[in-house]
């Protein structure tokens, strides 16, 4: 089957003109290749600002900012310390520490879909991207996360080696080392983090009956039921009201008081962490958090704010008393937590479902050797 | 040869210019006519419209924030919303739907409204949560509501894109607030409430629905659809829908906390679903 000389000269000119036309279009100006999110079919793309487009190779320096101590001013402490990938980048202790020691008063937060975020940390209403809310662990001085303020330029210095400039070089076509693209690169990193691999996913939008166990079927009945009401605040898609996507971007019920504390009988919450009354200095805000993700929520506990209950059968307990001591009758507490009766196998059931939420891919392929 | 196509070419771009001049002043005179005509359906007689405004009153007035009375009680609005669908326009002679125009809150057949009543307590108008708003009924193009005399819709959504899987559905379908699951469908009516100590609530939807599991839509109609229809009669001139909530809690004592949320079977749902069929809670203005 040789080629004639003439096919063989057809087959150079198409493949030559088939060249030219694609390097035609990858040189389009403003036009850089779409980011490959490598979302399941169906599932919608989160919204990413205009001034930060997604880009592999920002990714990957993100990454590898992420992991390295040096981005801390003592080189004692990285993102990871606080948001470990093995616990879908949550922390399993109550409240975590800073380079310096000092002890935060929030548990670290899982990052999974957090690109679908309209809101971040607990309770920051005007907190609203990730290249805002990175600021905060990296330049914060009271509590000191990373600890970068007052020592600028010793930590960018670190970053001036050769393996380091040629990632910021592919990220940024020639852009410098900068806090400027160390943010962007984060917040790419963090976006790319998404999980649609759990055995909930393959039930509910693949459609394999078997993915789940009964008594996790049994478990989704009640969370989804107006008996038990889990779902009016950890709704959607990705089980929690502030997440938005590019097809929706109209719901968001991000904050509510649970009904954890009552210092006063009048609904405060103890004065160390109010909540988003701090933010927005409305009395109706006390000690109203964001709700967060449930995905992956076997493995980020302990949970709540201040990470002051200890596991998912503590949890339940908590939501099925409608809230916890005082808290019960807290006057700022959302109307949808008012406890519930469970029945023999009930708490068994639910945790069966949360436990579906985990994602063993995501796991994996976050994994660090 | 040259020469004479350019002079041909000339003599034909100035035969077309004074034509284009011709065609122009035709469509200008055209125009200027279709504007007088126009102007002159703004008349009483001939009222074309974009939009129905969608209005809250209790108490024989809108509403003007977040805050309503009941029996003597004072109540705070945290959310209202439903779902308008099969909207059709009526006359002696003609009856039609009215395509509406696709916005992150509606689609062509249907829309969710979502009024926007701020906070009365004006310290509180920068709230984190003041949720997005819908007052308005958009066509897709203007509709004349001179001869129309009766408005019907249904207070719902569709069975056909009710338990469908949000994540392939067009916005307002996929607003997590207003679904509860596959199998359930869309809440069609929600109205959120509370007061200092206490809380009421009223979620519509369809009951009896028949599936497999939660994320599993049904196959046939729920025993109890509960997508009420409406058959409005014009009162004024048609650019307003009214929901009166107190016809709509009449008879209710919300203090008792009997909220329905149509999942679980509440009394109080009995008589809301009589308030919305017999008790003119949606009124056309």
């Amino acid at each position: 089957m040789a080629l004639t000389p003439r096919a063989y000269l057809h087959t150079i000119k198409v493949r030559s003109l088939l060249l030219i036309a694609s390097a035609l279009l990858s040189c389009q100006p403003g036009q850089p290749p779409e980011y490959n999110w490598q979302l399941p079919t169906g599932f919608p793309k989160p919204l990413v600002p205009k001034s930060n487009p997604m880009s592999e190779a920002k990714v990957l320096l993100g990454k590898q900012l992420f992991f390295d101590k040096d981005l801390s001013f003592n080189q004692t402490t990285s993102c990871a310390s606080c948001h470990q990938p093995a616990f879908a980048f949550a922390e399993p202790k109550m409240t975590p520490s800073g380079a310096t020691g000092q002890v935060l008063r929030r548990n670290s937060q899982a990052l999974v879909n957090v690109a679908y975020n309209n809101n971040l940390t607990w309770a920051h209403s005007g907190l609203t991207t990730l290249e805002q809310q990175i600021l905060i662990p990296m330049f914060s001085e009271d509590p000191i996360e990373l600890g970068i303020t007052g020592h600028e330029k010793a930590v960018l210095k670190r970053f001036g080696q050769a393996d380091y400039l040629l990632l910021f070089d592919n990220a940024f076509s020639g852009g410098a080392v900068s806090f400027e693209h160390i943010v962007q690169s984060l917040a790419s990193y963090v976006r790319s983090l998404t999980s649609f691999g759990s055995a909930f996913d393959q039930y509910a939008y693949h459609n394999v009956d078997e993915a789940l166990t009964d008594s996790a079927k049994r478990g989704m009945e009640l969370f989804f039921s107006e008996r038990f009401e889990c779902f009016h605040c950890h709704g959607g898609f990705n089980f929690t009201q502030s997440s938005q996507h590019q097809q929706q971007r109209l719901d968001l019920r991000p904050f509510h008081n649970t009904g954890l504390y009552n210092t006063d009988d009048a609904g405060a919450y103890p004065i160390s962490d109010r909540g988003l009354l701090e933010v927005t200095l409305i009395e109706s805000d006390m000690g109203k958090f964001r709700a967060p993700s449930l995905r992956n929520v076997e493995l980020t506990g302990p949970y709540m704010h201040d990470g002051s209950i200890a596991n998912l059968a503590d949890v339940i307990d908590f939501y099925g008393a409608g809230g916890r001591g005082p808290g019960t009758s807290n006057p700022f507490k959302s109307q949808f937590i008012q406890g519930f009766d469970l029945r023999k196998g009930d708490k068994d059931d639910l945790i069966a479902f949360l436990h579906s939420l985990t994602d063993p891919q995501f796991l994996q392929e976050h994994a660090v050797n | 040869m040259i020469f004479s196509t350019l002079s041909v070419t000339g003599v034909i771009s100035r035969y077309s210019s004074i034509l284009t001049l011709a065609t122009s002043l035709k469509v200008g005179t055209g125009l200027l006519l279709l504007l007088l005509m126009s102007a002159c359906s703004k008349s009483k007689d001939n009222l074309a419209v974009q939009s129905i405004k969608i209005e809250i009153w209790s108490q024989g007035q809108a509403l003007l924030c977040n805050e309503f009375s009941h029996q003597q009680q004072s109540w705070r609005i945290k959310q209202l919303s439903f779902f308008l669908s099969n909207i059709q326009l009526a006359s002696d002679s003609d009856n039609f739907s009215p395509e509406l125009l696709v916005n992150p809150w509606q689609t062509q057949t249907l829309a969710l409204i979502q009024p926007e009543l701020l906070s009365c307590d004006l310290v509180e108008t920068s709230a984190a949560e003041a949720m997005q708003s819908h007052s308005i009924l958009s066509f897709s193009s203007p509709v004349n509501l001179t001869k129309d005399t009766q408005l019907s819709f249904d207070l719902g959504v569709p069975f056909a894109l009710n338990h469908k899987n949000p994540l392939g559905q067009p916005s307002p379908l996929n607003v997590p607030s207003m679904f509860w699951s596959w199998r359930s469908g869309h809440k069609f009516f929600r109205l959120d409430s509370q007061t200092k100590s206490q809380d009421w609530v009223f979620h519509l939807g369809s009951l009896g629905c028949t599936a497999a599991s939660s994320m599993r839509s049904p196959q046939q109609e729920c025993v109890q659809p509960n997508r009420l229809n409406f058959q409005l009669t014009k009162q004024q001139d048609g650019t307003k829908l009214i929901l009166y909530l107190d016809r709509l809690l009449s008879g209710l004592s919300l203090q008792d906390g009997d909220s329905c949320l149509f999942q679980t079977h509440h009394k109080s749902c009995d008589l809301l679903l009589s308030n919305l069929s017999n008790n003119n809670v949606f009124v056309w203005h």
